[in-house]
């Protein structure tokens, strides 16, 4: 099974790739550096939502919690179930 | 002061008017300003404006991101006397080059960011302000580019110039006189009545035409303006939390944006937002009755007009709301300018006939930036004051104006003209769909329907979009492809990107 880092480092590198101008690392500040947009915010919730199997409540959907690929796996530890096996 | 007042009937009120000292202006975060340290800040920026060349009748460009600099950055430009033209802090250099080249500014005030992809290859003669925009007023460093900007002297009343892509991909810069901003802020004002107690939200970008009410209405009144800044606007959380910490009164944005709140539950118990105020593009009837659900005391309007006109016709949404089959009208003429419909030979049209929206009066620009022939083109024979929008309306009976889509939304498709609004508006009451856009794209056989489908939570009994159009409307309006994407790609200013799903259209065919 994949850690939560990889899988959400995967899926950034894959939808926001114009935008990745150096290397992404778990620390890459994602909303500073605008490489998460409106769109891509909503994608990326939605894709943690399904294959994570969590809620992300309103309360959690703040910049803070997706400010670096380390801050959404520890967002998605936080609030619940490990993945189910892919 | 009595120069500046002269020189800005926009800003003068706020500028002069004692009243208001100790009230808060502006909220960005954590920086905030009362009326009397926005003056002084507006004040400070206007001299370093003057030190740094900038006289009555020029042009200043602002690039910042959203921020309480970027606002002192405008009004500081205004009492002055000159034009402010934002643009777009997040836009690539080509097309900033493009529009900073059609522009020709005596100044452009921006940060090391943006200023760092410029300076590459600077437009000749450019001069660059560099400003931190946490900081409300420009450090004064001026970094000059070699060559000469031509000359090029605008009208003495401009306030702003507002640039849109225009179908061609050039920039088109809108210009905007102090009369056309006054006369639409001061009328939003008053109909909403924007007072001292208000707390109203900026939303939208400042390139972005929703940006006049919420600066101008809203200072021009001693309102508290809260900055949606680039970070936080994109999180319903962070939004929600100033919605409710702030108590917000007053919201103006895109319906896409209230929709997308909406979604995850965050306007919940907003029981201090007394106003919702929308425009921008079509808010589909159900979701409009989601977002009235969850706030069931707060006045909703609908508000029309193109950036050539700032809003034109205005709607205030009936509460309980229209059923879902029902499209929304966009209402009465406001005041200040005169609507009247008509054909392609400029004749008014017979009542319940389509027609063209034409608008005329003090609201309409002065025209477009260094393009007087698509000015002319834009007039209503020779009214100097006067819009044809483009857009295709029909009164109703009770003197309230539908839309009925866009001129050149009007496709031909195997031989039958289609308006793609009437397929949107019977698509967006699917109860499966949040958003529909459709499009033609064009094939050999005489073209194609392709409409895109946003789904909206998850409804499983819903009825096939097939039998919903069909149900509606004549058999030559059932699209080819029905598409499902997760979302709907947006334009920078957040509404539906139609060219890139009319690009997507086109490929899908020929795969």
């Amino acid at each position: 099974m994949q850690p939560v880092l990889d899988i959400v480092t995967a899926w950034l590198k894959r939808a926001a790739a114009p935008r990745i101008r150096a290397e992404l690392t778990p620390d890459t500040e994602l909303v500073v550096q605008g490489i998460l947009d409106s769109i891509e915010i909503l994608n990326l919730v939605s894709f943690l939502e399904e294959h994570f199997g969590v809620t992300v409540p309103i309360d959690e959907f703040i910049p803070e919690n997706f400010a670096t690929p380390h801050a959404i796996a520890e967002l998605v530890g936080r609030l619940g179930p490990m993945p189910v096996a892919v | 002061m009595s120069d500046i007042l002269d020189a800005s009937p926009l800003i003068a009120p706020l500028l002069t008017d004692r009243a208001g000292a100790a009230q808060l202006a502006v909220c960005c975060g954590d920086a905030t300003l009362t009326y009397a340290e926005l003056r002084n800040a507006v004040a400070d920026t206007a001299a370093v404006l003057r030190r740094a060349g900038v006289r009555p009748g020029d042009r200043v460009a602002v690039c910042l991101p959203k921020s309480i600099g970027a606002l002192t950055a405008i009004l500081g430009v205004l009492s002055l006397g000159a034009a402010y033209a934002p643009l777009n802090h997040r836009l690539p250099a080509v097309q900033m080059r493009s529009i900073l080249a059609d522009l020709l500014p005596r100044v452009l005030i921006t940060d090391a960011e943006a200023a760092a992809t410029l300076v590459q290859d600077p437009p000749p003669g450019l001069r660059i302000l560099l400003t931190d925009a946490v900081d409300p007023v420009p450090s004064g460093d001026l970094h000059e580019y070699p060559g000469i900007a031509s000359e090029t002297t605008s009208p003495d009343e401009l306030a702003a110039i507002l640039y849109t892509s225009g179908t061609t991909g050039e920039p088109k810069g809108i210009m905007l006189s102090h009369e056309n901003m006054t006369s639409f802020a001061d009328w939003a004002a008053d109909t909403f009545a924007v007072s001292a107690m208000d707390r109203v939200t900026s939303h939208a970008p400042f390139h972005f035409d929703l940006s006049v009410f919420d600066i101008f209405s809203s200072l021009r009144r001693h309102a508290t303006l809260h900055l949606l800044d680039d970070s936080m606007i994109r999180f319903p959380g962070a939004v929600r939390a100033l919605l409710a910490n702030a108590g917000i009164t007053v919201w103006y944005s895109v319906p896409t944006a209230l929709a997308q709140l909406q979604a995850r539950r965050a306007l919940k118990d907003l029981d201090a937002l007394r106003a919702i105020l929308f425009a921008g593009e079509v808010f589909p009837t159900p979701v409009l009755r989601g977002v009235m659900a969850d706030l069931p005391r707060t006045e909703f309007a609908n508000l029309y007009g193109p950036t050539e006109t700032n809003v034109c016709t205005w709607y205030r949404v009936p509460n309980p709301p229209l059923s879902d089959f029902e499209s929304l009208p966009i209402g009465r003429p406001c005041p200040h300018h005169e609507v009247t419909l008509r054909d392609d030979s400029g004749q008014v049209v017979a009542p319940g006939e389509v027609g063209e929206i034409c608008v005329a009066g003090p609201g309409v620009m002065l025209g477009y930036w260094r393009r007087p022939g698509l000015t002319a083109a834009s007039r209503i024979g020779s009214r100097a004051d006067s819009y044809r929008t483009g857009d295709l309306g029909c009164w109703r009976d009770d003197g309230m104006l539908m839309l009925m889509g866009r001129r050149d939304h009007q496709v031909k498709v195997r031989g039958h003209r289609i308006e793609l609004l009437a397929l949107e508006t019977v698509l967006n009451a699917h109860p499966a769909v949040s958003e529909a856009v459709a499009v033609a794209a064009p094939d050999a056989a005489g073209g194609r329907l392709v409409a895109f489908l946003s789904p909206r939570g998850a409804s499983t009994d819903a009825p096939d979009p097939r039998d919903f159009v069909a149900a509606r409307l004549a058999p030559y309006y059932m699209p080819d492809r029905f598409e499902w994407l997760p979302e709907l790609p947006r334009t920078a200013n957040g509404k539906a990107d139609r060219s890139a799903l009319r690009h997507r259209a086109t490929n899908l065919q020929t795969r």
